[in-house]
């Protein structure tokens, strides 16, 4: 049988897998609570994996390789960033967090705000849902032009296809099953994510000679690939850690991620997600960043003019492995992707009809009219992103850029305020996500991103001070106020 | 290990990994106990 066959039926298989498991989990699906939080009974494994799974998008096994090949050593800075990102989510934001939301009874990120400070005319609701759709349509969009893109190069087929087959298994399993289906297919995904990014760099080092041969034979190329600054110094050597450590500091805003920890069953399962996910973490983020420097030796074209050092990863598996193992490593690749979107699917949606629909209008409060609006808001969103992808907008990218940072700026510092300190009300919350909002818009599209310091760390900190201070300038006076 | 490459390199690449692992399983055990006492 011809290797692209074998590949194309491994695909296959695991796309029919996410929808078993999809359709599985719909016939456990039958209050708004099982939808948008599957019951909360998250065991630790589904909880830490699927968490960690849907935070990493294709970036990890494309992107980070890729920046690894390029940049040699210094590249594993992100390593150490994201891992204190998974630190603050785990360790810090995941207890708390799961205990508000079920004293609040609350089923999604802005349930959980208004849980804290209380609302009034919706005003904390509606900037939350404001902001969470301004930043997850462009994402959604974008991560569904991914998914095409990854099943073309798998599976030959054309670009257009590739979105609407690949986007229809993703709504499919997300409107049968909700948050219990996206939980269980992540989890999946983030099993074979971490095979792969184990069993591809041990194949890459042994192909160049193993780990000491990799870092001198990349000492010899450059030695700046085998040094911690890059070659860099100075202003530029502090932007490019900064830039690396402080993509960590968008974890504890993401919604698709910290809801997981909302669902977990109770606080011992926190515990083991906690070394769980961690270590999940240490193989994913080393795993690529070894993978890039072995692979700059092993597949040095890539670096040539024409050449796709994110391509690596793809390239390498079909190159050096049997079909069947090769197309579970493309699967990792959809994994990566398809985890994400599905997500974000859920999170839109839940924003979509539980905050909006029902927290706002007062619509759909019974338990099944509220599944059912959760699973049209899915098809709906799933579809427009789909038509939006499939006509390859340039438009949505522009919204990625600030994606992660947009949504980590705005909700993490309150949320961590919120949960940890009792500075924080309704005002200075919604004051704070404004403006961690609106500094990494500012902050982007003036081009500080790029000339001054990455856009994250300067909107995380001036979001966190001005939650406290115009909360500081309403509380003063109040009776029993910190 | 290569004679070449700094302490430091090697230490980025596979102490701190190892170090990020020995920490969150002892601190998983360590509590595992706490409760357990």
């Amino acid at each position: 049988m011809p290797a692209d066959t074998q590949i194309l039926i491994v695909v296959c298989v695991y796309l029919a897998l996410l929808l078993g498991l999809g359709a599985l989990a719909g016939r456990r699906t039958r209050s708004a609570e099982d939808f948008f939080l599957a019951n909360r009974s998250l065991g630790a494994w589904v909880t830490a994996i699927s968490s960690t799974a849907s935070s990493e998008s294709g970036w990890v096994v494309l992107g980070a390789v890729g920046m690894a090949y390029v940049d040699g050593v210094a590249a594993l800075w992100l390593a150490p960033g994201c891992l204190m990102g998974y630190w603050v989510n785990l360790y810090v934001l995941a207890p708390r967090l799961r205990k508000v939301a079920a004293d609040k009874g609350a089923l999604t990120l802005p349930d959980c705000l208004v849980g804290l400070f209380g609302d009034r005319g919706h005003l904390l609701r509606g900037a939350a849902c404001l902001v969470m759709l301004c930043c997850l349509a462009g994402y959604l969009a974008a991560q569904m032009t991914a998914t095409g893109k990854a099943l073309q190069g798998v599976t030959g087929l054309d670009y257009g296809s590739g979105v609407w087959v690949g986007g229809a298994v993703i709504v499919v399993y997300t409107l049968l099953g909700g948050f219990r289906a996206v939980a269980w297919t992540d989890f999946v995904q983030g099993l074979i994510m971490v095979f792969a990014l184990v069993l591809m760099p041990i194949l890459a080092l042994a192909a160049a000679g193993g780990y000491g041969a990799t870092l001198d034979g990349l000492a010899r190329l450059d030695p700046n690939l085998v040094s911690l600054g890059a070659g860099k110094s100075g202003f530029a050597l502090f932007g490019f850690l900064v830039g690396l450590l402080g993509i960590g500091l968008g974890y504890p805003g993401q919604p698709h991620v910290i809801t997981r920890y909302m669902a977990a069953a109770s606080d011992q399962k926190i515990r083991q997600t906690q070394v769980i996910g961690m270590v999940w973490g240490v193989l994913v983020f080393y795993g690529a960043g070894l993978l890039g420097l072995a692979g700059r030796l092993v597949m040095p074209e890539l670096g040539q003019p024409g050449g796709d050092p994110e391509q690596l990863f793809p390239l390498l598996a079909r190159q050096s492995l049997p079909p069947l193992l090769a197309g579970l490593m493309l699967a990792a690749v959809l994994s990566a992707i398809m985890s994400t979107v599905s997500s974000q699917l859920l999170v839109a949606a839940s924003t979509v009809s539980r905050d909006i629909l029902e927290g706002v209008f007062r619509l759909n409060r019974t338990g099944k009219a509220s599944v059912l609006a959760g699973r049209l808001a899915v098809l709906v969103l799933g579809i427009l992103a789909m038509l939006v992808a499939s006509q390859d907008v340039r438009l949505v990218f522009w919204f990625v850029l600030f994606a992660w940072s947009g949504l980590g700026a705005a909700f993490g510092p309150v949320l961590l305020l919120g949960l940890f300190t009792r500075r924080l009300e309704r005002v200075g919350a919604v004051a704070g996500m404004l403006t961690g909002f609106g500094v990494t818009i500012a902050w982007k599209a003036t081009g500080l991103s790029d000339a001054v310091i990455y856009e994250l760390v300067p909107a995380f900190f001036l979001a966190g001070l001005v939650a406290l201070g115009v909360s500081a300038v309403r509380l003063r006076g109040r009776p029993g106020a910190a | 290990m290569s004679g070449g490459i700094s302490i430091w390199t090697h230490l980025f690449l596979v102490g701190v990994p190892a170090a990020i692992v020995v920490a969150a399983v002892l601190h998983f055990a360590l509590r595992g106990r706490r409760h357990a006492g």
